[in-house]
Parts: C-alpha cells; sequence; structure tokens
C-alpha cells in the first residue's frame, strides 16, 4: 500500500469527508509531509474505490457545486489496520534493534 | 472550504483553465470524477479573504505542482495497465512497447559504439585513435544500456531516471554543435534529438498498473542487435565504405524488417495487438528523421560524386518506411477503436 493510499484510507476512519476533506486530514496525520494534489488525491480514490476499499457516501451540493462524499468499507478498514500493524512491526523490530546498539567508546577494547 | 465556491455564480476564468488541464483525461473518467475534482481543487486554490480569492479566481492558474499530478494520472489512465478499459490497456502497451524499442536501439548502439572504440585501433592501425572526449563520449552511452537492463528487470522508476540523464549527453553536444557551426543542420540535429528523446518520454507509460515485461525476449534482443550493428559497422566502416548507409538508413532498414516480420507474424496469429501501433509511431519517427537529415544534407554538404547516389538511397529509404507505415497505422486504428473505451473505476 503506498503511503498516500495509507493516509487516504486513516483519513476515511472517524467519518466520511470529501476530497477536500480527505487533503486537509492526510496533511494533518502525517504532520504536513502528505500534501495530496487533486491529481494525485483521485487517481488514488480511484483505485480504491475499484479495489472496494473505500466508496461513495453521499453527494451534497454547496453553493451550486457537487459535493461527494466517500467513506470506508469493512474492507478498507481491514486493509488499513493490516498495513498498519505491519508498519508498527516494523517499527518495533527497528527500534529494538536500535536500543541493542551501543556506540564504540573511545579507548574501549579494539 | 468556506471559500471553495467564491466568485460564483459563473464559471470563472481559473475553473475554466483547470477544466481545460482534465481535458488531458479520458472522457469516460471524467465523466466520472471531473466536478468532484474542480471541486477539490477550487477549494483549495481559493484564499479565505474575499478580495484575494476573487483575484485568484480571475488570474490564477493551476501551479505546476497540480499539472504534474493531472499529467501522472492521464499518463496512467491513458497509457493503461492491469483492469484498464482494452483500449487504454492496448494503447498503454503500444507506447511502452515503444520505450522498449527505442531504449533497445540505444543500448544497442552504444554497446556497438564501445566496441568499435576497441577493435578500430587494431582494423585500422593508421587512423589516429579516439580522443578522450570521444571516448568518454562512448563510454557514458553505457547509460542505456544500464537504462534498458533496469526497465526489462521490471525497475521501472530507476530506468526513467538513468535514461533521462543518458539523455543529458546528446542534448549538450546538440546544443553545443548548433552554436559551433551556427545553426548548421538545425533540422536534422533537433529531430535527431527529439527521436532520440521519444523512448524516455514513452518511459511515463511505465507505472504501477503496468503489465510486466517478460524478460528473456528483451535479454536476448540487446545481444543480438549489438552483434548485427558490429557486423554493419564491420562492412560498411572506412575505407571498406562500399555499402551506402548512414544512421538514419540504418534505423529506416530495422523498422522496415520488424514490420515484415510482424505482418508475416500475423498471419500465423503469433503476434499481440499493440505491435501495429507501435511500429507506426517508430516508423513515423524514424521517417521523419530520414527527410530531416535528406533535407539537411542537401541544404548544407558540399556536392561529392556519390551525392546522387545517396540522395537516391535515402529516398528509397524514405519510400519503404512511408510503405510499412501506412498498413500499419491503419491496423493500429482498427484495433483501438473497436476496443471498448469505457472506465471500469466509477465512484
Amino acid at each position: 500500500m503506498s503511503e498516500q493510499a495509507f493516509f487516504v484510507l486513516t483519513a476515511l476512519v472517524d467519518r466520511p469527508r470529501h476530497g477536500y476533506g480527505i487533503v486537509g486530514e492526510a496533511a494533518e496525520l502525517s504532520d504536513g509531509r502528505v500534501r495530496l494534489k487533486v491529481g494525485t488525491l483521485y487517481g488514488v480514490l480511484d483505485r480504491l474505490v475499484a479495489d472496494g476499499l473505500v466508496e461513495p457516501d453521499r453527494e451534497e451540493i454547496a453553493n451550486g457545486r457537487l459535493r461527494r462524499y466517500y467513506r470506508l468499507t469493512e474492507r478498507g478498514r481491514d486493509a488499513l489496520a493490516a498495513e498498519a500493524a505491519r508498519q508498527a512491526a516494523n517499527a518495533r523490530a527497528a527500534t529494538k534493534r536500535l536500543r541493542a546498539w551501543q556506540p564504540r567508546t573511545a579507548g574501549g577494547p579494539a | 472550504m468556506a471559500t471553495q465556491d467564491r466568485g460564483r455564480p459563473g464559471v470563472t476564468a481559473l475553473e475554466r483553465r483547470y477544466r481545460r488541464l482534465l481535458r488531458l483525461l479520458p472522457a469516460s473518467y471524467r465523466a466520472a470524477w471531473e466536478e468532484d475534482m474542480v471541486a477539490t481543487f477550487l477549494a483549495g486554490a481559493l484564499p479565505d479573504d474575499p478580495e484575494d480569492a476573487e483575484f485568484a479566481a480571475e488570474y490564477g492558474r493551476p501551479d505546476w505542482s497540480e499539472v504534474v499530478s493531472v499529467l501522472g494520472l492521464a499518463a496512467r489512465l491513458r497509457f493503461g495497465g492491469a483492469g484498464a478499459p482494452p483500449r487504454y490497456l492496448a494503447l498503454g502497451e503500444a507506447v511502452r512497447r515503444v520505450a522498449l524499442v527505442g531504449l533497445l536501439a540505444h543500448a544497442v548502439t552504444a554497446v556497438a559504439g564501445v566496441g568499435s572504440l576497441l577493435w578500430l585501433p587494431v582494423r585500422f592501425p593508421d587512423v589516429p585513435a579516439a580522443g578522450r572526449a570521444d571516448t568518454v563520449w562512448t563510454l557514458l552511452g553505457l547509460g542505456w544500456v544500464a537504462a534498458y537492463l533496469l526497465l526489462v528487470l521490471g525497475r521501472w522508476r530507476a530506468a526513467r531516471l538513468l535514461a533521462g540523464l543518458s539523455l543529458l549527453p546528446s542534448m549538450i553536444i546538440t546544443g553545443l554543435d548548433l552554436a559551433t557551426t551556427g545553426g548548421a543542420y538545425l533540422l536534422s540535429r533537433t529531430v535527431g534529438l527529439l527521436v532520440a528523446a521519444i523512448p524516455v518520454l514513452a518511459l511515463a507509460a511505465f507505472h504501477r498498473d503496468a503489465m510486466p515485461v517478460p524478460p528473456r525476449p528483451w535479454l536476448i534482443a540487446l545481444p543480438v542487435g549489438a552483434t548485427l550493428l558490429t557486423g554493419v559497422l564491420l562492412l560498411t566502416q572506412y575505407p571498406a565504405g562500399w555499402v551506402i548507409v548512414d544512421w538514419p538508413g540504418l534505423t529506416c532498414a530495422a523498422v522496415v524488417a520488424a514490420a515484415l516480420v510482424h505482418q508475416i507474424a500475423r498471419f500465423t496469429g503469433r503476434t499481440a495487438p499493440a505491435w501495429p501501433a507501435a511500429l507506426a509511431l517508430l516508423a513515423l519517427a524514424i521517417l521523419t528523421l530520414r527527410a530531416a537529415t535528406l533535407l539537411d544534407n542537401l541544404r548544407y554538404t558540399a556536392p561529392a560524386p556519390d551525392r546522387n547516389t545517396l540522395v537516391t538511397a535515402a529516398l528509397l529509404e524514405s519510400l519503404a518506411v512511408l510503405l510499412i507505415t501506412l498498413p500499419l497505422t491503419r491496423q493500429a486504428a482498427r484495433t483501438l477503436r473497436t476496443l471498448p473505451a469505457a472506465d471500469p473505476a466509477k465512484p
């Protein structure tokens, strides 16, 4: 799963959001690192919809303009949970190895 | 969010510009996603301050990162991969073959060039050896070999980067040549550079959905091509210049041979539907290169005893390529037209 898809799915965990809402939430969740451009967002969204991980929730008209909301499906929630567990396991392995590592001190045994 | 529809009623100039950009996407995709994309874009593009928002709506343009993101999406959709509508899948496969064949041509030329560097002093001891600049130039060509191998082995991102870097020396040399010769051979040099860049641009058709390249035939093609080209060089390099052939002439011969093999394979049903479009694109590029070099030679080359023979050979080569381009284009158009272009990815 790409990092962008990961943050799009995460942005939809608590409630359905529209495109601009997903962009803002992904930026906030990633501390501003993932700033989705529109072409990129819809490139990710159309795949997630095609794969059944995300589905349209509802459409609203706001100031004469269509606003389409998307929600996470059960399958999307499972896929995100699996990906989060995988990333957490990776992080735990790296953290454990880093904690065990001791820098060589000057004057120590060769 | 609150400012997303500021400037309405009426479509603003910014919205018109963004919708124009979205025309790069297939019509079926736009039918499903355009309104949503426009709403999302405008929500992010218009500042909160009403005056600034009005100004941006009238004079603003999608910034380059938005343009790049739409270009990337358009490349993925139009040059389709697994799960794409059949028409876009066929087009994607055709463009990916153009990238593969073009990079193969660059790689074969680079290998034969390095070989030539090694055996020329042995074969022609009286001819001055290549200078340091020529040697470096020839060795830099090996970047194409690495790019080709990376692509065949599925590392398309690295291949894209390396192919782009490998094109840089050609761009620099062409620029320097044009500057030092006062713009002579401008047409053929420019067309030559554009033709060399075609496979690099065609690498845009490689993305996550792209079908994997079957490595075996493409890996075999490199040594086979390098051996064939070395054979041609051995036959035609001075002083044994009894065959009238130049680089555009060689490419003409190669594409005509490939087209003939394809037509034979068609009757036995052993050819992919993407080949006519790929070969037609390559043939068209080579025809343009042949015509441009012929025109520049007529303009800038001093009259020589064999000039008429060279011109006649170039005309015959152009005619041969034209004769294979027409049926290939017809086959490609028919194939693509009959394949459905409906997009299954609809919200």
